[in-house]
């Protein structure tokens, strides 16, 4: 049943898809004349991160789903500061990015070649910064530990990370596993990016955000019982980075996430939003 | 001094703000002391007005000869190793009437060259990894008659890229 309902569900997803990633090299061939350093020109074929800290503030924009227990509101603005940092000590790293949409990573680098890096990490919801509501946000659900790896490799002009992370609290035992490909160019001191991606996750993880039990069911009158099925959705982001003085940095980032009907089909949805989008932009001042 | 006796009576709360004061002063100082030697580092016989580097080559009499200046500066960069784009103005002066060229003298490239002029301007596309050189020099000859340069600096000083920036999930 999960099979069929994940089959019907990518159609419109695989379509959204094909547009996205489309539209993201189709710009990049529009930019292609402009590209004056190519991801391997400008950066060092080096596994390590780099040790750096920067506090910013940032505004977002955000439309997405809702939950029934909400107010209705799918879409709104809000403001916070963050966090970006890593450092690396031999092969083990800390760090903290909130373009990333996780929270705080322990690390270790256990392989690193000219062109590819693995790492082994815990990714927790500590200084975590959300962005478009991806279905798996509750208020009472924020815990968030997940154990895995993830596979980095420079491709030509782009980059591409797999990665498979795996519930270590016990909750729900939930898996999800990525793939990505991205690549950036300059256009003179203004660096661009674009990133598109397809996320599997486990019918676990999904129906512990998203799913009803038969005794909530029975509790709340408007509430039918729900189980959640695995998933598989895809994500673009394009972005822009721009150094504005030696210790100041300005970025901008729209991203655009399909949510799977494994999703959207929960009681405890208020819409049926098949796509959740951002936009951040953020000043920060680094160390 | 009056100022130091006069807290140094007061209760706890006052040395804490006196200390706060005292160590704001120290990095004022040293603060100043090193924007100081950096700005002498930058080109010897330099001064610093409104922020523009104005280089000027004395003579043994101590009057300025030669003026050349450029803006805005320093050129950044997002990464260390990325080329940096700046659109400056170069001005310059002397007070003979002649031959002169302005020299990239990193690149021992002549930018332009004007003929029986005291002054020039000269906008200018600035492309480079490095901190690059310039100087004013009559047209036959390597002389310079003024320095200026135009730094290169980056906001994030490793070339390693940080490779978790690239999660989308």
């Amino acid at each position: 049943m999960n099979n069929v309902k994940l089959n019907k569900s990518l159609i419109p997803h695989l379509s959204l898809a094909a547009i996205i990633f489309a539209g993201t090299f189709c710009s990049s061939d529009i930019f292609a004349s402009d590209i004056s350093q190519s991801l391997r020109n400008n950066t060092e074929q080096d596994s390590d991160s780099e040790d750096y800290l920067e506090v910013g503030l940032m505004i977002r924009v955000r439309d997405s789903q809702t939950f029934k227990s909400s107010n209705g509101r799918g879409s709104y603005t809000s403001t916070s500061l963050f966090i970006n940092g890593s450092y690396t000590w031999n092969n083990l790293f800390i760090e903290n990015y909130s373009e990333s949409g996780h929270g705080l990573v322990l690390g270790y680098n256990a392989f690193a070649s000219d062109d590819w890096s693995l790492d082994l990490m815990a990714t927790t919801g500590w200084l975590k910064v959300s962005f478009e509501n991806d279905g798996r946000y509750s208020p009472d659900k924020n815990d968030e530990l997940m154990v895995g790896g993830r596979l980095s490799g420079y491709v030509g002009n782009n980059i591409v990370q797999f990665a498979i992370n795996q519930d270590a609290t016990g909750d729900h035992n939930g898996t999800t596993a990525s793939a990505l490909i991205g690549r950036n160019w300059q256009l003179r001191n203004w660096n661009f990016h674009g990133i598109i991606g397809v996320e599997y996750a486990s019918a676990k993880l999904n129906d512990y955000y998203v799913g009803v039990s038969d005794e909530n069911a029975a509790r709340w009158d408007n509430l039918d019982a729900y189980k959640a099925g695995e998933s598989v959705s895809f994500s673009t982001e394009l972005g822009v980075t721009y150094p504005i003085s030696e210790d100041w940095v300005f970025r901008a980032t729209g991203r655009a996430v399909t949510l799977p009907d494994a999703i959207t089909d929960s009681p405890r949805r208020r819409s049926k939003k098949s796509v959740a989008t951002s936009f951040h932009t953020s000043i920060s001042y680094v160390f | 001094m009056i100022f130091l006796k006069k807290v140094a009576n007061t209760d706890k709360t006052s040395k804490q703000v006196l200390a706060l004061k005292f160590s704001t002063l120290l990095c004022t100082t040293f603060l100043f002391i090193a924007t100081s030697v950096n700005a002498a580092a930058v080109s010897q016989g330099s001064e610093i007005l409104n922020n523009v580097i104005v280089s000027k080559v004395m003579p043994s009499n101590a009057q300025p000869l030669a003026q050349l200046k450029v803006t805005p500066k320093p050129c950044v960069a997002l990464r260390k190793g990325q080329k940096c784009y700046l659109e400056v103005n170069f001005s310059w002066q002397h007070p003979q009437v002649s031959d002169y060229c302005l020299v990239n003298t990193t690149t021992s490239k002549i930018i332009k060259c004007w003929q029986q002029q005291g002054h020039g301007q000269f906008n200018l596309d600035f492309q480079s990894k490095l901190t690059n050189d310039f100087s004013l020099r009559h047209k036959a000859s390597n002389k310079d008659l003024a320095s200026t340069q135009i730094p290169v600096a980056w906001v994030y000083k490793s070339s390693k890229r940080a490779k978790s920036t690239w999660r989308l999930f």
